[in-house]
């Protein structure tokens, strides 16, 4: 039907990773989005990485209770991220963008299972964590606990899991962005966190480290 | 001595005031971001390659818009729960043009074609590479196409190109 195909372009080379202090001198401080989403407008690609550098954790973090390979995750990702530089113009309340970048990679996520022709019995699935091994560097009390903590949460359930993963996402999600992100009621997410915590805290794994346990 | 013994000796060692009161749900919740970032840390390629999203910006361009989906039903951010054709199906448009392009159901190729009929260059962007079609006297193309984010520029003459939104394949 067509001519053959052809292809100008291999691939792009890998970039460095450059932090804005060092491409121009300057120091992007404070929580400021709205400055960051101007300048980034405006070309400065130093902008734009921070607004990755400020924001990847949130859109990795909030489909890790989603059933993907790691290929897809990474294409998730990096789908949010093309979105966020398409729709940038667009974007009023950047003061909003932890919330609107978790909602986008979810819906990539969405999109992408379902290109995918697969069957999406739930959005989050029962994901367990592995269990800590520990090893001898990891005797050091920091690494302990958080070995303890990841454990502790592997017993609680996908729910709980999901609204605790989303409740620690840095920098921190609106209780109306998580009502919506998990289409829950907003009056529940206190009491769902509160319960959750308990949870936590009564694991045998975290019991050790409470206040009344320690010596 | 075992590891455990160790392990709780290392713990007798350190002041309660050094450690984090759990009972406290701010300083628990703060904990459990350190151990969950720990844990699935974010690849630092696919930090990479967000950064380098920036250097395919088209400050020119115009978007066309998504007009429909085959994926999705009218109200275009539901998903449709009957998919059964082997095609996914997409139309963009802007004032002037309108692209359609179906892309195969082994994820392996994308065919599309141009509104009014037009010559015009046809390229496709990955996150990682362009490839690029001239396309036909019946404003047609195709791209050999892998699974990940894609989106098409439409390069009509020196000073007019259209981009689609970027699709997630």
């Amino acid at each position: 039907m067509v001519a053959p195909l052809t292809t100008i372009t291999g691939s792009r080379s890998t970039r460095s990773r450059l932090r804005p202090t060092e491409t121009t001198g300057r120091r992007l401080g404070g929580e400021d989005f709205n400055g960051l989403v101007a300048l980034a407008l405006a070309r400065d690609k130093a902008a734009w990485e921070e607004l990755v550098e400020r924001l990847h954790k949130v859109a990795w973090h909030a489909i890790a209770g989603f059933d993907l390979g790691v290929e897809d995750r990474k294409d998730a990702f990096a789908s949010t991220f093309c979105r966020l530089y398409e729709r940038l113009d667009t974007i009023r309340e950047p003061i909003k963008l932890p919330g609107w970048v978790a909602t986008t990679a979810r819906n990539e996520v969405r999109t992408l299972l379902r290109s995918r022709r697969r069957d999406i019995p739930s959005d989050v699935v029962d994901r367990r964590l592995p269990s800590h091994q520990p090893d001898f560097a990891e005797r050091l009390m920091d690494a302990e606990l958080r070995g303890a903590l990841r454990s502790a949460m592997a017993r609680l359930s996908p729910a709980c899991q999901e609204l605790l993963r989303l409740l620690t996402i840095d920098p921190p999600l609106s209780y109306g962005e998580i009502s919506t992100l998990l289409g829950v009621p907003h009056g529940s997410i206190g009491p769902t966190r509160q319960r959750c915590l308990e949870r936590l805290r009564e694991t045998p794994e975290l019991r050790p480290f409470l206040p009344e346990a320690q010596p | 001595m075992s590891d455990d013994r160790k392990g709780g000796e290392a713990r007798r060692n350190v002041s309660p005031t050094d450690r984090p009161n759990l009972l406290d749900d701010d300083q628990l919740r703060a904990q459990l971001g350190l151990a969950l970032d720990e844990s699935d840390p974010v690849p630092e390629e696919a930090v990479l390659t967000a950064m380098s999203i920036f250097d395919l910006g088209d400050a020119d361009a115009e978007l066309a818009e998504l007009m429909s989906d085959s994926m999705f039903n009218e109200a275009r951010f539901v998903m449709r729960s009957d998919v059964s054709t082997e095609v996914r199906s997409l139309s963009f448009a802007t004032g002037s043009c309108r692209i359609d392009i179906e892309l195969s159901a082994d994820g392996t190729m994308l065919t599309g074609q141009l509104h009014p009929v037009e010559r015009a260059v046809v390229q496709l962007e990955t996150t990682s590479s362009r490839s690029q079609f001239e396309a036909d006297d019946l404003g047609r193309f195709r791209f050999r196409i892998e699974r990940g984010s894609l989106r098409l520029r439409v390069l009509f003459d020196i000073s007019s190109l259209v981009t689609t939104p970027w699709i997630i394949w």
